[in-house]
């Protein structure tokens, strides 16, 4: 795939992978950012490189997976030197963001907190089928699991998140 | 599709919105990552000559050092079984003085041996006492 193809593919799934980015990350928008751009690099300097074994969405969700854990450690550690004295304090506040007015904001901000209290796997497996539209095959191909284990991570987590919201809804 | 699905689907949905709004620009970030590729590429041969004189240096040692382990043996061997061989030869300047031959005073003394006995035939069984 030669960089003209490769840059009309990614700029075509850019908003999923931005999508994807950020759920990787916690809905932490500048992690997300980085990460995304860090793939792109990976990308673009043959680091990564598209072997057709797989479809191109799904290879590039890979790429992003895997460069968004390396984030997530990199911020582990950072802030690990850096708020040490504000241990106890929540990592993700699963709050609604102050300009959330509408009922769709509304909904994507309770559905970010229901996806917070998931496990990484179930968060993953659920934003890569209702959200990407990817079948639960494609997504343990995504999140390099077996599709054993990618359907009991979809059933279980689907399960404790509509209780969640539901929960939430109910109050 | 059940109905949980379903409630799910509907909230990706809303979730799928409101982040394709806030997504940046595709241009911005790709072309930050074609610049830092080539910020990449003009460092590497820096890494590249640090790492060839790292290697050279390491190659240069390990071969001293080898050489050195194929040599030193023999060379701290030979003084050594030098003086033990003149220890072998070494022989008393008072050897001469003494009515014995040579060397018989380092000799193992021959054990219940007495001037006596030569006047007394005695036959002692050693045998009985080894092991005590």
């Amino acid at each position: 795939m030669d960089r003209s193809e490769l840059e009309r593919e990614l700029e075509r799934l850019h908003s999923e992978s931005w999508g994807w980015a950020l759920a990787c990350l916690g809905y932490d928008r500048a992690s997300a950012e980085d990460a995304l751009q860090s793939a792109y690099l990976r990308i673009v300097s043959g680091q990564a490189r598209f072997d057709r074994r797989s479809s191109f969405r799904s290879w590039l969700f890979g790429v992003i997976r895997y460069t968004a854990m390396e984030e997530r450690r990199r911020r582990a550690r950072a802030s690990l030197r850096l708020t040490t004295a504000n241990e106890g304090i929540e990592a993700v506040d699963p709050a609604p963001a102050p300009d959330v007015v509408t009922e769709r904001a509304e909904r994507a901000a309770l559905l970010e907190a229901g996806l917070a209290a998931l496990s990484v796997r179930q968060r993953e497996v659920l934003q890569l089928v209702f959200y990407h539209g990817m079948t639960i095959e494609e997504a343990a191909g995504v999140m390099k699991v077996s599709l054993g284990s990618a359907r009991t991570h979809y059933e279980r987590g689907k399960q404790a998140l509509a209780q969640r919201i539901n929960q939430v809804d109910v109050r | 599709m059940s109905d949980i699905e379903r409630e799910l689907r509907e909230h990706f949905g809303a979730l799928r919105a409101r982040d394709g709004e806030s997504a940046p620009e595709f241009r911005a970030a790709w072309t930050r990552a074609i610049e830092s590729t080539g910020a990449r590429r003009r460092r590497f041969p820096a890494y590249v000559w640090v790492a060839a004189a790292g290697l050279v240096v390491m190659a240069a040692g390990l071969a001293v050092r080898s050489a050195a382990r194929g040599t030193a043996p023999d060379d701290r061997r030979q003084p050594v079984s030098d003086a033990i061989a003149e220890l072998m030869r070494w022989t008393p300047p008072t050897d001469a003085l003494l009515p014995v031959a040579p060397g018989a005073m380092r000799a193992t003394p021959t054990i219940l041996r007495s001037v006596l006995d030569d006047g007394i035939p005695l036959t002692i069984d050693t045998t009985s006492l080894k092991g005590d």
